[in-house]
């Protein structure tokens, strides 16, 4: 059953290396690689995956991609612990005073549904170039998220839990402590993988409209000299970034929701 | 001379708003008195009110819910967690793991954590849970939960335990089984215990006592006293003609409240 399951394994990652490396291939050969010089794919707009991959080893090695990588990384990180706890604490507040919910609320709506990156300029405008104007935007986004799911937490707490927890004799805060944040914690870090991926929208799309430094300020720059090369080169290392940010999402949602059945299929 | 520890004198409640328009009627002049050491199931129509009673014994009816009339008297000491409340859906905190669940009450008093952890083992090994200590309650078959869901409840010694049909939604076999098990512990603890349920069988069984709601709004129409010895065995006691006596003879009642 083991050796069947494992060979199943192995299989699949060589499917899925196999899909890969086609449409690497395709890429290189359908830009003028492999000495084709076919020019389907004009190499200028769409470089190939040989030269990416030279630009990426040759900009690593110089180090030309720390400052902006540190510059991305602070600016999403930074709108995602604010977004989260701002989040949670507005989300506990409407909830505990529903007069607050419904004085808010339809301005909470207009802003939820405005396309957050349309806000950049904005926030540049006022906040300027610098990691402020990222930060905001990249929070604004993540906070609606965690703001909701705080909220949704705290309404759909299971009465009968805390029915039986005050039978018991638990006291006011006892009841928060132990039914209420456990309810809420897991709404919240259910969303953690969305609030993460998001994050690093707002910080990238802050940073195209208007930064001196970050991921996308230098992939807006190498648009700019037309170096198709590094365009690519960044969008794999923001690529990596994701994929980086929502393994460490999954591993802290596992941990903390164990107590979960696993969802049926994923 | 045993003292009454519930005592429900002409007692009439309805849900719904102050405004008496919408109003519904679900007891009428109940009249209750459940003495120390008592075993009573009370058994009725669903929806009769059966759990408006325990709620009103539990303290759990507040003047939102509605108006009530006559007079409620629960005995018991000037602390906390006198009573228990067991429902019928497994209420288990489901972030805790098993012995954790069992274990809620007595952290919230205090108790150190050694102290509460040999309480609670003791009572997981009673009902034979021994070995799931540390699954989380989805990991827990329905009658394991519920299990879980009583042993929490008797973890911190209550004086008066109210069960609100705690094997409603059990099946067939784990539902004897777990009478079973209630019907030990308590023999063993001779506790004061009102037990809800809809199953006239499982209320003889169990009881010292069963009393017979009316359809809503409700009223007691009888209160039989159960006159068989303990500790029983459920499984035997089904066939003894004893069992079978009283029980066509309530079921007669039974089926006239029906009607």
């Amino acid at each position: 059953m083991r050796n069947r399951n494992s060979f199943e394994k192995f299989a699949t990652l060589v499917a899925q290396g196999t899909v890969i490396a086609a449409l690497l291939i395709a890429w290189e050969g359908l830009a003028g690689g492999f000495g084709l010089n076919l020019k389907t794919l004009d190499p200028v707009f769409f470089s190939r995956p040989s030269r990416v991959a030279a630009d990426l080893i040759n900009g690593l090695s110089k180090g030309e991609f720390t400052r902006d990588f540190l510059f991305t990384i602070q600016t999403s990180m930074w709108g995602l612990v604010l977004g989260i706890v701002s989040g949670i604490a507005v989300g506990f507040l409407f909830a505990y005073l529903p007069w607050l919910n419904r004085l808010f609320e339809p301005l909470m709506v207009a802003f939820n549904s405005l396309p957050r990156p349309a806000l950049a300029p904005v926030l540049v405008l006022i906040l300027g170039l610098g990691m402020a104007s990222k930060i905001v935007l990249s929070w604004s986004i993540v906070f609606f998220i965690v703001f909701y799911n705080t909220y949704a937490g705290i309404m759909s707490v299971d009465p009968d839990l805390v029915k039986v927890a005050r039978i018991m004799g638990s006291n006011r805060f006892q009841i928060f402590r132990h039914v209420i944040m456990p309810s809420v914690f897991s709404w919240v870090f259910a969303a953690l993988r969305v609030s993460v991926a998001f994050a690093l929208v707002g910080a990238v799309v802050g940073e195209f409209v208007g930064s001196t430094q970050g991921l996308g300020y230098q992939m807006e720059a190498a648009r700019g000299v037309l170096n198709s090369d590094r365009v690519y080169s960044i969008l794999l290392i923001l690529m990596m970034i994701g994929v980086v940010l929502t393994e460490i999402s999954k591993a802290i949602e596992r941990r903390l929701l164990r107590w979960r059945p696993p969802s049926p299929g994923i | 001379m045993k003292q009454s520890k519930i005592r429900l004198d002409n007692v009439s409640a309805s849900y719904g708003s102050a405004d008496q328009q919408n109003l519904v009627q679900v007891l009428h002049n109940v009249n209750l008195d459940v003495q120390e050491g008592e075993f009573v199931s009370i058994v009725g129509p669903s929806g009769c009110g059966k759990s408006t009673i325990l709620n009103l014994a539990a303290g759990l009816w507040s003047s939102a819910d509605g108006a009530i009339s006559g007079s409620i008297k629960v005995d018991h000491a000037d602390r906390k967690q006198t009573i228990g409340y067991v429902l019928q859906k497994d209420a288990l905190f489901p972030w805790r793991t098993l012995i954790k669940n069992v274990e809620y009450p007595l952290e919230i008093t205090g108790l150190p954590r050694k102290q509460r952890e040999e309480i609670a083992r003791e009572w997981i090994d009673r009902v034979g849970l021994a070995g799931f200590e540390d699954r989380y309650p989805y990991q827990l078959s329905g009658g394991m939960r519920q299990r879980a869901n009583i042993i929490r409840v008797l973890a911190y010694d209550p004086e008066i335990v109210l069960m609100d049909e705690p094997l409603g939604a059990l099946d067939a076999h784990t539902r004897m089984v777990l009478q079973q098990q209630i019907s030990d512990l308590w023999s063993a603890s001779r506790k004061t215990v009102v037990f809800v349920t809809h199953d006239l069988e499982e209320a003889i069984l169990l009881s010292t006592r069963v009393v017979l709601m009316t359809k809503r709004p409700a009223t007691v129409s009888a209160s039989r006293t159960i006159d068989l010895p303990y500790p029983r065995t459920v499984m035997n006691l089904k066939l003894t003609p004893e069992f079978r006596n009283l029980y066509e003879n309530l079921w007669h009642e039974f089926c006239d409240l029906l009607r």
